[in-house]
């Protein structure tokens, strides 16, 4: 699995409309709505910041491989570890 | 010489989950049909029995991938944000049964299966120990919640095991676990839960993409529409057992 965290809402649903887009989503047969999850509903840290965590081929795959090194030397998203992305534990229902 | 065609016959298991009345759904990991993959994850995983209900995933990453255990496939649910949703059935009455193992040392509640909406179902849960929580229509221990102690050792990876949830509004609702009936670990420390409420379950894997992913493998699934026998529910337990190499009682 790889990390990444951004604190640039519009900045991730662009990266994520973008692939969508080259990859075709949602499909027609409806099957595959997105790539990954809206902005709207993906997990955030402590400071608010946006939390991605992704399979490592996903990574290696057109466009995904060509367009993260630009926005890692941006600046605008970094790669964090796994105790990072799970660093706010989830809280427990009923107690 | 060719082959006698009888000797090419699957050999029989002696037993057939659907063979016992009520069953409602039967997710098996193993059975390739019931398994559409999408770049190598799985899109969609198709009860074989049944309602015959599809639990599927439309978003890419959020998808389980197969993994093999026990020499048969099972459903690999990464604990960052795969899941897998369904239409599910409201019911007072219900068995569920399910061969799974936690894979790392997660934090908090992790739900195998789960509602999707107030996080009732059948969750490893990490606390002082490590429990196998059970709750269906609501969290009060021993009115609809049961959590029976797995582990002594809070970080101990549950499983892999067969996990069942018997339950009637009738009866109440017991735990089983690898075929043996547990009771709570958490006071009123109860045998089973009083459960009349009804709910309903609609996700394999995760309460929702971001909030108690399961991290580990999920083999098999069994529910029917009705509480079981104990020997209806043993031989079912046991099949798992044999099936996924687990040792049931």
């Amino acid at each position: 699995m790889r990390y990444y965290r951004t604190a640039d809402a519009d900045l991730y649903e662009s990266i994520r409309l973008q692939l969508d887009a080259a990859w075709g989503h949602p499909t027609p047969d409806g099957k595959t709505v997105t790539c990954f999850d809206p902005a709207a509903v993906a997990p955030r840290d402590a400071a608010g910041r946006l939390l991605l965590a992704v399979k490592d081929e996903f990574v290696t795959w057109e466009p995904a491989a060509t367009l993260l090194p630009q926005l890692l030397a941006s600046g605008a998203v970094e790669e964090i570890s796994a105790d990072q992305y799970a660093a706010v534990p989830p809280r427990h229902h009923g107690q | 010489m060719p082959m006698n065609p009888r000797l090419l016959r699957p050999k029989a298991s002696g037993f057939n989950p659907a063979s016992i009345s009520g069953i409602a759904n039967w997710w098996d990991g193993n059975d390739a049909a019931t398994l559409t993959l999408n770049a190598g994850a799985v899109q969609t995983w198709t009860s074989k029995a049944g309602l015959k209900t599809a639990a599927s995933q439309s978003t890419a990453n959020n998808r389980p991938v197969t993994i093999t255990v026990n020499g048969k496939t099972a459903l690999s649910f990464d604990g960052a944000n795969d899941g897998l949703d369904f239409t599910g059935t409201s019911r007072t009455d219900e068995t569920w049964i399910i061969a799974a193992a936690q894979t790392a040392d997660q934090s908090g509640q992790r739900q195998m299966l789960s509602d999707g909406g107030n996080g009732t179902g059948m969750s490893a849960t990490k606390g002082s120990v490590k429990l196998l929580e059970v709750a269906f229509g609501g969290f009060t221990e021993g009115t609809n919640r049961l959590r029976p102690q797995y582990s002594a050792t809070a970080s101990a990876l549950m499983g892999p095991g067969v996990f069942t949830c018997v339950r009637s509004a009738a009866a109440g609702g017991f735990v089983f676990i690898d075929g043996t009936q547990r009771t709570g670990a958490v006071s009123p420390f109860a045998s089973s839960f009083s459960t009349s409420n009804a709910d309903t379950m609609s996700k394999i894997g995760y309460y929702s993409s971001s909030l108690f992913q399961f991290q580990g493998w999920i083999g098999e699934i069994l529910l029917y529409d009705r509480a079981l026998s104990a020997s209806e529910r043993l031989n079912v337990e046991r099949y798992l057992g044999k099936k996924w190499g687990i040792t049931v009682a």
